[in-house]
């Protein structure tokens, strides 16, 4: 594991969201998050069922979708300001990404899709290689420290299993320590043993130099972290009154 | 550059899909190409056909039909010049030589010339080239024959041998049993001339003399019933030509050339055309230049079809690589990256198309090129391309990129809407 | 009736001649800006002279006057006159054999006419005859032995075409009778020649 400037870790919060509000066009306010903070380094669970607008929650963090007010700061830096142009390397730079399932680019190898993020971010890549090996070592090393070894790296990514394909995706968020981790019900498609021990991987990975914020309908992964909240507290907008039933 | 590859990569992954579209782009750029290739060669041959000459005069006629004869053996004349004429411009003060040139007769599709030693001594073509023996000389007896090179490749004649001419017919291209021949006058091969790239390949050169002599029995196209000529009788008749197709000429001072022109296409006596052979070229070249460019047009639309086949099939597939986007999105690509992969793949398979057509182009030039020297007397080009295909190339490959920027569009529309969530 | 070509040939000669004969006044040759010479260096160890804008009569000499030729008043002749047959014949034979101007030789001109194009090198034109106007050899006269350069490109040019209006530049040279049968020391000169600087095809921009 790499050691963490002191200056990095506890210094500035990795995610900070004030006032976020968002609706979709010619719809009522589906995201409203007065306050949202996750520090440096820290590991968060965020419970939401389906249709509790994680997915939007989550794409406006990613910088995907641009709210109507409200600012979204990740390691520091304010995406909402940001012309939509550079909000697309901004996400490059500090941001890794893993869904539920078809994270990877079917035709590339493990490794090339581990190296994904390093052609669209040069921050990222200076931070894989400030260790002084190659980028493409780097990612074997990453790889190598979730679970897939070096027979699988060169494989194309459609013939890994869903659970080997889950850890690339990891590897491919956690290249290049970005600030902030999201995970959108990542072990959702895994059976219980691999989700356990994919869970365990990833918060070891993180450590205390990327935050995750890990969002999911299952509640029995919450005692793995260090808090835990609901999307029903966090967005006072997605209660069930909210919703319109025909 | 990263974008390349990856777009390399994705295609490569659907090439099943693909491969029909690169099909048509393959066969598109090759009809571009030999459309090409086949103009240049045959206006190369043709200009490379004769060089130093000043005046190639024959019996009035237009000026392209006579060259194209004389010079070509394409077409048949109504008629030719005499004898007397032919000495008279020999005679000229202001001609240094003079090449008589009697054609009528074939062997085996490929037609016989009947010339004299001045055609051995001043015949240039290419750059100023003389004539070259690779097998033998213009050296024998009364009934001897030079081949062109490619005659001699082509039936596998060397020196030595023996062969008998056929009367009329030689534009068929092949052999017709039909003709008359002249088997009781056999001609013996005493040179091969080396390969020249022109109709001079595909003839044979007999004497003036041993024309005249094959045809002392014969009247009106055919062997007189009854009347049999030996060799051995030859001897006792005068075996001086009668008449010739044409003549090549030679003047002292080239700038002469516009006044004896002039002389000898207006001179009493019989009527006569006097052709510049550069000039009646360019009217050649006019002729067929209103054919040339709608074969152009034919071929650049082909291209066209192909190339909107590309886009219609790479479009079609964009709905299964909306996943594909929205990854490539979640690490970090924008839009616009979006759109440049779909023109790199465009490109791609373009210039894979547009080098696959080159290949087979290169590969049928090779293939036919004996072919067409035999035929026709073109030299085909089998070299690298010249300098007017590689533009075109250039041209299909901007095409190529041009027919992607609706895929390219549509995908960075699809990575817009969609965001890290393709609906599919 | 005379034949339409010969009548036609009398007029444009009667009017050339009318052109021909007049006396000029001033200069033939006007300088024009210097143009840079492709010359390779060794091509010419002085500098060169620089290139003189020249005119089509400036190759005749002042004195040759082709009209004493016709002897009569061309214009009351009949069309079927043996006489005006025999001037025809007569003016032929002066035009082919029209002196070149010798203060010529040598003279680095800059001249502008029409292409005919005599020798190709597979297909790009290497040698061309310049002459002054166009049609020389489609429906008009041959222009005289004087009023034809034989020009050698430097390099074969695919560009030009048969009756391309261009400027030429370059020196011009007395063309040497080089017949195998010409007689050692009787050295006749028989026209002009030019080895080609440079061939632009003409424009209005470049007429000056």
């Amino acid at each position: 594991m790499n050691v963490i400037p002191a200056s990095e870790a506890g210094a500035t919060a990795a995610l900070q969201v004030d006032g976020l509000r968002f609706a979709w066009p010619h719809q009522a306010a589906c995201i409203d998050v007065p306050r949202l903070r996750i520090a440096a380094g820290e590991s968060v669970f965020l419970h939401g069922p389906s249709g509790s607008g994680k997915t939007t929650l989550l794409s406006l963090l990613a910088g995907i979708l641009v709210a109507q007010a409200g600012s979204v700061a990740i390691g520091g830096h304010d995406a909402a300001t940001l012309p939509a142009r550079r909000r697309d390397g901004f996400r490059a730079d500090h941001v890794g990404i893993i869904f539920q399932q078809f994270n990877l680019v079917p035709y590339l190898s493990a490794l090339d899709n581990v190296l994904l993020p390093c052609h669209f971010s040069a921050l990222r890549t200076r931070r894989a290689t400030m260790s002084g090996g190659s980028l493409r070592e780097e990612a074997a090393r990453l790889l190598g420290r979730l679970g897939i070894g070096a027979p699988l790296r060169g494989r194309p990514a459609s013939a890994l299993s869903v659970g080997e394909q889950q850890r690339v995706a990891a590897a491919r968020a956690l290249i290049g320590r970005p600030a902030l981790l999201i995970a959108d019900e990542p072990t959702s498609a895994l059976d219980d043993d691999n989700a356990h021990a994919f869970l365990d991987l990833l918060l070891s990975e993180c450590g205390a130099a990327s935050a995750l914020l890990l969002v999911s309908h299952d509640l029995r992964l919450a005692p793995r972290f260090a808090r835990s909240m609901a999307m029903a507290d966090l967005n006072p907008a997605a209660r069930p009154e909210a919703w319109r039933w025909p | 550059m990263a974008l390349m590859l990856l777009a390399c990569k994705s295609a490569w992954s659907r090439r099943g899909a693909l491969s029909l579209a690169i099909l048509s782009i393959v066969l598109s750029v090759a009809l571009l190409l030999t459309v090409e290739r086949v103009r240049h060669s045959a206006r190369a041959s043709f200009a490379a056909s004769l060089s130093g000459a000043d005046l190639v005069i024959g019996p009035r006629d237009h000026p392209l039909r006579l060259l194209l004869h004389a010079i070509f053996h394409i077409g048949t004349p109504d008629t030719g010049m005499s004898w007397d004429g032919a000495r008279r411009i020999a005679a000229d003060p202001a001609v240094a030589w003079t090449i008589p040139l009697a054609l009528g007769d074939s062997h085996r599709g490929f037609p016989v010339v009947a010339t004299n030693t001045s055609f051995f001594e001043h015949y240039r073509y290419g750059r100023a080239q003389p004539l070259a023996f690779s097998d033998g000389s213009n050296a024998g007896g009364l009934f001897r024959v030079v081949l062109g090179a490619e005659v001699a490749r082509r039936l596998g004649y060397r020196s030595g041998d023996q062969l008998a001419l056929s009367h009329g017919g030689a534009d068929a291209g092949h052999h017709d049993a039909r003709h008359a021949h002249h088997h009781d006058k056999p001609f013996t091969v005493s040179g091969v001339l080396a390969p020249t790239g022109t109709p001079v390949d595909r003839a044979l050169y007999i004497g003036l003399h041993a024309m005249q002599a094959i045809h002392l029995d014969w009247h009106g196209g055919a062997p007189i019933p009854g009347v049999s000529l030996g060799a051995a009788d030859l001897g006792k008749f005068n075996l001086e030509p009668t008449q010739v197709s044409a003549v090549v000429v030679g003047l002292k001072q080239r700038a002469a050339v516009l006044r004896m022109q002039r002389k000898f296409n207006t001179g009493a006596g019989e009527p006569l055309s006097a052709v510049i052979p550069a000039v009646a070229l360019e009217q050649l070249w006019d002729l067929t230049g209103a054919a040339e460019r709608v074969l152009d047009a034919v071929a650049a639309l082909v291209l066209a079809v192909a190339l909107c086949g590309l886009a219609a099939a790479v479009l079609a597939g964009l709905n299964e690589r909306r996943r594909e986007l929205a990854i490539l999105r979640a690490v970090g690509a924008r839009p616009l990256h979006v759109f440049l992969l779909l023109l790199c793949e465009g490109a791609a398979l373009t210039v894979t198309g547009a080098a696959a057509g080159l290949l087979l182009v290169q590969l049928a030039a090779i293939g036919l090129a004996p072919w067409a020297l035999a035929r026709w007397g073109v030299a085909l080009d089998i070299g690298l391309p010249s300098a007017a295909e590689w533009p075109l190339l250039a041209e299909v490959i901007c095409a190529g990129l041009a027919a992607s920027i609706l895929p390219g569009w549509r995908a960075y529309r699809l990575s817009l809407a969609d965001g890290l969530a393709p609906k599919v | 009736m005379m034949d339409p070509s010969r009548r036609r040939m009398l007029v444009a000669a009667a009017i050339a001649l009318a052109g021909c004969s007049r006396e000029r006044p001033g200069a033939d040759l006007h300088p024009v800006q210097s143009q840079a010479a492709t010359a390779s260096p060794a091509a010419a160890p002085a500098p060169a002279a620089p290139v003189q804008e020249a005119e089509w009569y400036a190759l005749q000499p002042r004195d040759w006057e082709p009209a004493r030729t016709f002897n009569e008043d061309v214009a009351s002749l009949s069309d079927n006159d043996p006489r005006a047959v025999e001037a025809l014949a007569r003016l032929q034979q002066a035009w082919a054999n029209a002196p070149v101007e010798p203060g010529m030789d040598g003279a680095r001109i800059r001249i502008g006419g029409y292409i005919i194009p005599l020798d190709t090198d597979y297909g790009a034109v290497s040698e061309l005859l310049l002459v002054p106007y166009f049609g020389a050899c489609i429906h008009a006269p041959p222009p005289p032995a004087n009023q034809v350069i034989h020009v050698f490109l430097p390099e074969p040019r695919r560009d030009l075409r048969m009756m391309d209006p261009v400027h030429v530049s370059g020196t011009l040279r007395l063309a040497r009778d080089r017949s195998p049968d010409n007689v050692a020391g009787l050295i006749e000169t028989v026209g002009y020649e030019m080895a080609a600087e440079a061939v632009v095809p003409y424009t209005p921009d470049t007429a000056n």
